[in-house]
């Protein structure tokens, strides 16, 4: 073969391969099995976890922040998302998703859509039903169910606080300015004197005075 | 010539790109196939005389570009995390202005954290700090983007960050300047302290990799920002002083090596400057190791490739590929030695090869840069040593030391009135569109094949190629 037709044999090769690429591209274009990068928060509390935390909560201790069960797998929350989005309808989302996720799956806003009146932030809830106003629409009922689920989801002020009438050591270890020592010695006050009443209490902890007090009010609840 | 024979890893680099674009389309396994497929397309294309021995280096060459883009892929899907409150202790690694806010990121136990704090906040880089709040997913921080956006995760996620962190209360534990940071925040402070506004402006890039909004503003209307992200022209610039300074001393290399390494750490080791100073020691350590000097293409593919394998969300920062187009075009065109007329192509190549991605990145490009840029870097290359040097005896306390600091004031200005005359006469803007994206991966293809010396016909068809697959790498 001469060099001219062998030159002519590797540009074909080359625009082939190239070729190749692109039909690759074009025909597995987003049918990841394991779901491609995106920015959803990935595997988190299933909806029995959650259902048994809420319980949980509602009965006695509370459920700290980051204590979860590994073992369980996490199921997908379904919402139906309805309005001005590129595809509404039943939509799959990971657990604890905000709207900007769920309105991202649906392929984003339409140019219609009334960004000023939607909350892109909002927490969802899983069998939710969420409605996109378009500008102009008087967005009540699409503003009701997004206040709801707003208001529903953060009605949970104590979570990720710390009990200190139930905390164990190393939970209150994790409050600001409490260390090994500290956290026995409240271990030790609530066992000898009963449990604490109010936050003010922790003051006759000895090591507890009233700016550690203020640094740590946030981060504590009391449960009698 | 072949790429086999003078730049092969240009070929796994290209590979690896293309590999790392397509991560968000396709699966790992199937990325790193379309990788192969466009690391072979290009080899096939750019090769006009193939060298001894190429069946055998072929196969080892697709593997070298396939699996790594596996691996790269992997460690692309971003971390998972839970919303999750936390308080402890941090590092304040970097702080910048971000929008109306301050975003900083923190070295914590809970990996590398993005939060955006209120201004009043006032953190510094290298304090320690004692933080509490929420650990959320990055994405989360910021609103929503389209395909082809400016996404500030991808931006964060390239620095190095892993998630985003809301927090509601920072308090400093110990004063800035017991770290490698503390430095920089000393240095920031002397240098706003003590310089007249346009030399401060520039030093502050120029040393500290910080950008002062009035002086980035300006650049950013003349089309000659890249002056002020460290990049190769200023460890380029710095490593010819040196070079100079030390051409008599035995171990002028290792001095020089280190020196530069110092100042690209000075500079906050932006991924420009790392890849120039990539470049830069492979060509010290080419004549030591191989005998014989590196090939630039090879070198700018090699640098470029060890940052995306330290990082490969690099690959969407801004800085990496800017510089590392920059580069590829200006070692292609100036093959074979420097003339005026190569400059001045290099110059042209330079801007029309970047203007789709710094068109996607401000929205805009100014025409007018085409005509700066061909004045701007012989001109900062002499402002930038010499405002440098006459900053010092102001910066020491000297008596006097103004008089040379003011000198300086004035020659950043003449250019700053040329520049605004030229922009004048020169006022259209460029508007980001995915045909000027095309058309800029035209350019780089061109150029690499000059570079490559394929022949006219191979070099059409490989920019050709570049032009219609350019759209993978948006």
């Amino acid at each position: 073969m001469d060099d001219r037709k062998k030159a002519v044999l590797f540009i074909s090769a080359g625009l082939l391969c190239f070729a190749v690429a692109w039909g690759l591209v074009r025909g597995f274009s987003g049918k990841w099995p394991w779901g491609a990068p995106t920015g959803l928060a990935g595997p988190s509390w299933s909806v029995r976890q959650a259902m048994r935390a809420t319980e949980e909560t509602e009965a006695g201790p509370p459920v700290s922040a980051g204590k979860t069960d590994p073992a369980v797998p996490a199921e997908n929350w379904i919402v139906y998302l309805t309005g001005e989005v590129q595809r509404p309808g039943i939509i799959e989302i990971p657990p604890n998703s905000r709207l900007f996720q769920a309105v991202e799956k649906a392929g984003g806003l339409t140019a219609r859509a009334d960004r000023d009146n939607v909350n892109l932030a909002a927490k969802l809830e899983d069998g939710g039903h969420i409605h996109i106003p378009a500008v102009g629409q008087t967005p009540e009922d699409g503003k009701n169910l997004l206040n709801t689920v707003s208001e529903r989801m953060s009605t949970n002020p104590s979570a990720g606080r710390i009990d200190v009438n139930r905390a164990t050591r190393a939970e209150l270890e994790s409050l600001p300015g409490v260390g090994p020592k500290l956290a026995q010695a409240i271990i030790d006050d609530r066992t000898a004197n009963g449990p604490f009443a109010r936050p003010e209490d922790l003051l006759r902890v000895k090591g507890i005075g009233p700016a550690k007090l203020e640094k740590m009010k946030e981060m504590i609840l009391v449960r009698p | 010539m072949s790429p086999l024979a003078s730049a092969p890893f240009l070929v796994i680099l290209s590979g690896w790109c293309a590999g790392i674009a397509l991560s968000t389309k396709l699966s790992p396994p199937a990325a790193s196939l379309a990788a192969s497929l466009f690391g072979a397309g290009f080899l096939l294309i750019s090769t006009k005389r193939w060298p001894p021995g190429w069946k055998r280096v072929l196969p080892v060459l697709l593997l070298t570009v396939s699996l790594p883009v596996f691996f790269m892929n992997l460690r692309l899907h971003p971390k998972t995390v839970r919303e999750e409150s936390w308080m402890g202790q941090a590092w304040i690694r970097t702080e910048r202005a971000w929008g109306s806010k301050r975003a900083v990121t923190l070295a914590s136990p809970k990996g590398r954290l993005l939060c955006l704090l209120e201004p009043e906040a006032r953190p510094l880089e290298g304090e320690r700090v004692q933080v509490s709040g929420t650990v959320v997913p990055l994405e989360s921080l910021f609103s929503v983007t389209s395909e082809g956006e400016f996404d500030p995760a991808r931006y964060w996620r390239a620095k190095g960050v892993e998630f985003g962190f809301r927090c509601s209360s920072v308090a400093a534990v110990d004063p800035p300047g017991n770290r490698k940071t503390g430095w920089r925040t000393r240095l920031r402070k002397k240098l706003l302290l003590s310089l007249s506004p346009l030399v401060r402006g520039h030093l502050l890039a120029a040393w500290t990799g910080e950008k002062d909004p009035e002086v980035a503003s300006m650049h950013r209307r003349w089309g000659t920002a890249h002056l002020l992200a460290v990049s190769g022209f200023h460890v380029g610039v710095l490593g010819a002083i040196l070079l100079w300074c030390l051409r008599r001393f035995r171990f002028k290399l290792l001095v020089c090596s280190s020196l530069l390494w110092g100042y690209v750490f000075l500079t906050g080791c932006a991924s420009s400057a790392c890849r120039a100073m990539g470049m830069i020691q492979l060509g010290f350590l080419g004549p030591v190791l191989a005998g014989r000097p590196s090939s630039p293409l090879n070198s700018v593919s090699v640098a470029g490739g060890i940052l995306l394998l330290i990082n490969p969300w690099l690959f969407w920062d801004i800085g990496w590929r800017l510089s590392v187009i920059s580069a590829l075009i200006l070692c292609s065109v100036v093959r074979g030695g420097v003339t005026p007329m190569r400059g001045l192509a290099a110059s042209l190549a330079i801007w029309m090869g970047t203007s789709g991605e710094a068109s996607a990145a401000f929205e805009t490009v100014p025409l007018a840069g085409l005509v700066l840029n061909l004045f701007a870097l012989p001109a900062f290359s002499f402002l930038l040593p010499v405002a440098s040097v006459a900053a010092i005896p102001v910066l020491a306390g000297f008596p006097g030391g103004w008089v040379p600091l003011w000198g300086m004031e004035g020659l950043f200005e003449a250019w700053a009135r040329f520049a605004d005359c030229t922009c004048m006469i020169v006022h259209w803007q460029i508007a980001s569109s995915p045909w000027l994206w095309n058309f800029s991966a035209a350019i780089v293809g061109g150029a690499v094949a000059y570079g490559l010396e394929t022949g006219v016909s191979n070099g059409l068809i490989l920019s050709l190629c570049a032009f219609f697959c350019g759209g993978v790498f948006r």
